[in-house]
């Protein structure tokens, strides 16, 4: 939730009474720069608000990777078996599911925001980089989901791995078309997670084809994952003092 | 984009002396308040302080302005830093913002939209 600054001491004090009290709360009707610089203002307070939204995107994203790795690792790894095997496909999809639910909540949350940005923006302002450039985003994400699902009808665990892949890599462009729609500029927080994605999931996709490793493919995602809780912690930082607070 | 013509320009005045008409939104703090819930759905009052740069008895007046018009909802909420005051937007609230969305939308291009200076 977002909250306010520290203490309320740290508030500005207006002396009951004052002039600057008196003006604060005189009505009048609003002029039509008024409502623009209203706009403008709020764009820039919310520039502080979403990057502590993509911090908690970021760091959800990241802990989800970590439990498809760990969980499967963590439940078959006993020597001495806890569960019964029934229990434990039922333990692991459960935790799966809800790790999976709630980082798309999170997501949903995230690109609402994201759109909603979006819309005040190209009424503020009229224009917006990432506006053309969106049928294109579009297409490239249809092909790559129709793709992935080719490749996963072959029905193997290596093609299923690379399926979910190439999916990913794509999926890159999903994640760069919301950054550009929220924010102008991205900030670097937000590059340096896109390329990390999109350099994990095209690592293990050349990994899994040219070496038939899953190992490598671990490894990527794992240096990933470390790099996405980095962005977090950087993302949630550079938002104090953004008009956004601890 | 092109500018709107003088025809569609007149409408929007005409439209947004409507909008502001309303007791409710006849100042630019509440103008303010209303955009960033309508983009944020819900902010901490000392965030609302922090945005609109307001002593804490004239924000008050003003959100007591706006919940009493049905646009936004005032709440205590637990934290884990303690009770915090927080506001969120109404349905009633939401179509006003779509409604200023729309407005500033039809507003004509001016100068300090390219220029980034409020003229």
């Amino acid at each position: 939730m977002i909250s306010g600054t520290t203490d309320w001491r740290s508030a500005p004090h207006v002396e009951v009474g004052s002039d600057r009290s008196r003006s604060e709360l005189v009505d009048h009707t609003i002029a039509p720069d008024e409502l623009r610089e209203s706009a403008r203002r709020t764009l820039q307070f919310g520039r502080g608000v979403l990057r502590r939204r993509w911090a908690a995107y970021y760091a959800v994203w990241g802990l989800a990777v970590t439990c498809y790795f760990l969980l499967p690792a963590w439940l078959g790894g006993t020597s001495v078996p806890l569960l019964s095997p029934l229990e434990g496909t039922l333990l692991f999809v459960g935790l799966l599911l809800g790790v999976t639910l709630g980082a798309l909540t999170v997501s949903l949350v995230v690109f609402g925001l994201a759109e909603r940005t979006f819309t005040l923006r190209l009424a503020t302002y009229r224009s917006n980089p990432f506006r053309s450039r969106d049928r294109v985003f579009r297409y490239a994400i249809v092909a790559a989901l129709v793709l992935g699902v080719v490749i996963l009808s072959t029905r193997s665990s290596f093609a299923a791995l690379l399926a979910v892949d190439t999916i990913l890599v794509v999926l890159t462009l999903f994640l760069i078309r919301h950054l550009g729609r929220a924010f102008h500029p991205v900030p670097i927080e937000g590059w340096v997670a896109s390329a990390t994605f999109f350099l994990a999931a095209a690592a293990s996709c050349v990994s899994l084809l040219a070496f038939g490793s899953e190992t490598a493919h671990m490894w990527a995602w794992l240096g990933g994952i470390l790099v996405w809780f980095g962005c977090a912690a950087y993302a949630r930082f550079a938002s104090i003092g953004n008009g956004v607070t601890t | 984009m092109a500018p709107p013509s003088s025809g569609a320009a007149t409408a929007s005045l005409v439209g947004l002396g409507e909008q502001f008409a309303q007791e409710e939104l006849r100042s630019s703090a509440r103008v303010l308040i209303m955009l960033s819930l309508g983009l944020n759905h819900r902010l901490g009052f000392m965030a609302l302080l922090a945005l609109t740069h307001c002593g804490k008895g004239s924000l008050n007046y003003h959100l007591k302005q706006l919940e009493g018009a049905g646009l936004i909802r005032i709440s205590t909420v637990f934290t884990f830093g303690g009770p915090r005051v927080v506001a969120d937007i109404t349905e009633k609230g939401q179509v006003r913002y779509r409604g200023l969305i729309e407005e500033l939308r039809r507003l004509p291009v001016s100068e300090s939209m390219v220029t980034g200076v409020p003229s």
